[in-house]
């Protein structure tokens, strides 16, 4: 493939905030991303919230206990299975608990938020942040790969070139999720 | 269909879309296998790897693969001034510089030689990709903001190419300039466009070793976009060829 040319197209440059107001709604209430979403929040619009909210609000309250356990990997592929059918049946919105992905600086976790076929809501149940270094990386590196994940459910982003270490463990436990709603 | 495993510590995913039969895992999983095998080839952290023998002076013959490295890295040095460099400060001898982008290029030309015509491989953080996701429209592949995980710094659409991106905002000032043996600190971070990873992989981490003057350097040497980022923010942008369509 050396020998092809590269193709392709420079959409844009610059310190653009491609993320919709509505994907910046998704960071409240997953604590170790507020800080980094805080400034921008403010500008962000209601359209989606109102569906999200008590979807957020369950995951978050069940998230913390596990959280702690930290070494459940061994039960990674069962227990968030449990959860996967429970809103089915009385809303087109259902939120799946994604695996725990293990990642070098620890443990990603996701839970998805779909309406009909479409992902309307990514949070982040899990993201290391067992040093300020981590806490660094979660972050900086998880939002813009929930703005992925939302964006991708109308097919606008594919990857993320820069985010070294959390970008695939999140991807992974999205894709979990994804794969649990058949 | 992605596939994803750590390798070299770093997470690595293949994304071939729309295909999940019996050649294309065979092929993802020699494509791993390769991956594999670069990393327990040029471990820094295995003292039994062969780049640590090596550094110890202990490796008799040296194999295809670490000789094709070296070569990289020593042809680097030389485009670089002195600035690329696999020699750590401390007198160590670290090859990622160039072993993260050509590992992933050899899976991915393993994956082209069994047939897969769209993919999209992402190797922590550094991505190539082969034709396109669906018809009529190019990989989009987004850059992050090193100030700002938020915020998408630039978004590229791609066919046939590579995207690298080296930083400091992630793991720290781990690239350093050979010229003075000091921590790069120019740059913030330094996206590549390449028609390969592995000259993507390399220019870009030679752009953050040389710091704003690598800008306009690696765009005469195979780059087909450069984007950079100071410290004080300021973005600093080279092509090749056409001016890119700025929105």
């Amino acid at each position: 493939m050396a020998a092809r040319p590269w193709r392709g197209t420079l959409i844009y440059v610059g310190a653009v905030a491609v993320m919709t107001a509505a994907g910046v709604a998704k960071f409240n209430g997953v604590g170790a991303v507020d800080a980094a979403a805080a400034p921008a929040a403010d500008g962000a619009t209601s359209d989606e919230s109102a569906t999200t909210g008590p979807d957020s609000t369950d995951t978050g309250s069940t998230e913390s206990g596990a959280d702690q356990t930290g070494s459940g990997s061994s039960s990674d592929s069962t227990d968030p299975g449990s959860a996967s059918t429970e809103g089915s049946s009385t809303s087109d919105d259902v939120t799946i608990v994604g695996s725990v992905a293990q990642t070098r600086y620890g443990n990603v976790q996701v839970s998805v938020t779909f309406s009909g076929d479409r992902i309307t809501d990514v949070q982040a149940l899990q993201i290391p942040d067992r040093e300020p270094r981590d806490v660094q990386i979660s972050q900086q590196a998880v939002p813009i790969l929930t703005q992925e994940a939302i964006e991708s459910g109308s097919a606008r982003i594919d990857t993320v070139s820069g985010a070294t270490y959390t970008s695939e463990g999140y991807i992974e436990s999205l894709q979990s999720a994804i794969d649990q709603r058949g | 269909m992605r596939h994803q495993q750590v390798v070299m510590g770093i997470p690595m995913s293949v994304d071939v879309p729309d295909r999940d039969d019996a050649a294309v895992r065979e092929a993802v999983t020699m494509a791993f296998a390769s991956l594999h095998a670069a990393d327990r080839r040029f471990s820094r952290f295995d003292p039994t790897s062969e780049v640590s023998r090596y550094a110890r002076g202990e490796v008799l013959v040296v194999s295809d693969e670490l000789r094709e490295v070296l070569a990289l890295a020593e042809r680097a040095a030389d485009e670089s001034g002195g600035a690329f460099s696999i020699r750590r400060p401390d007198g160590g001898l670290d090859t990622d510089g160039v072993v993260k982008g050509w590992a992933a290029q050899r899976a991915v030309d393993i994956l082209v030689a069994a047939g897969i015509d769209q993919l999209c491989c992402n190797a922590g953080g550094d991505v190539a990709v082969v034709g396109e996701p669906e018809p009529g429209r190019g990989w989009n592949v987004a850059v992050r903001d090193p100030e700002d995980g938020r915020r998408v710094l630039a978004l590229l659409e791609v066919r046939d190419g590579a995207v690298a991106t080296s930083g400091t905002y992630e793991r720290g000032a781990h690239v350093w300039d050979g010229r003075t043996g000091l921590p790069a600190m120019g740059l913030t971070s330094a996206t590549v466009v390449a028609n390969d990873l592995v000259r993507a992989d390399i220019l870009a981490t030679s752009v953050l070793a040389m710091g704003p003057d690598g800008v306009s350097w690696a765009a005469a040497r195979g780059a087909a976009t450069v984007i950079a980022v100071r410290p004080d923010g300021e973005v600093l942008t080279a092509t090749a060829g056409a001016v890119p369509h700025l929105v």
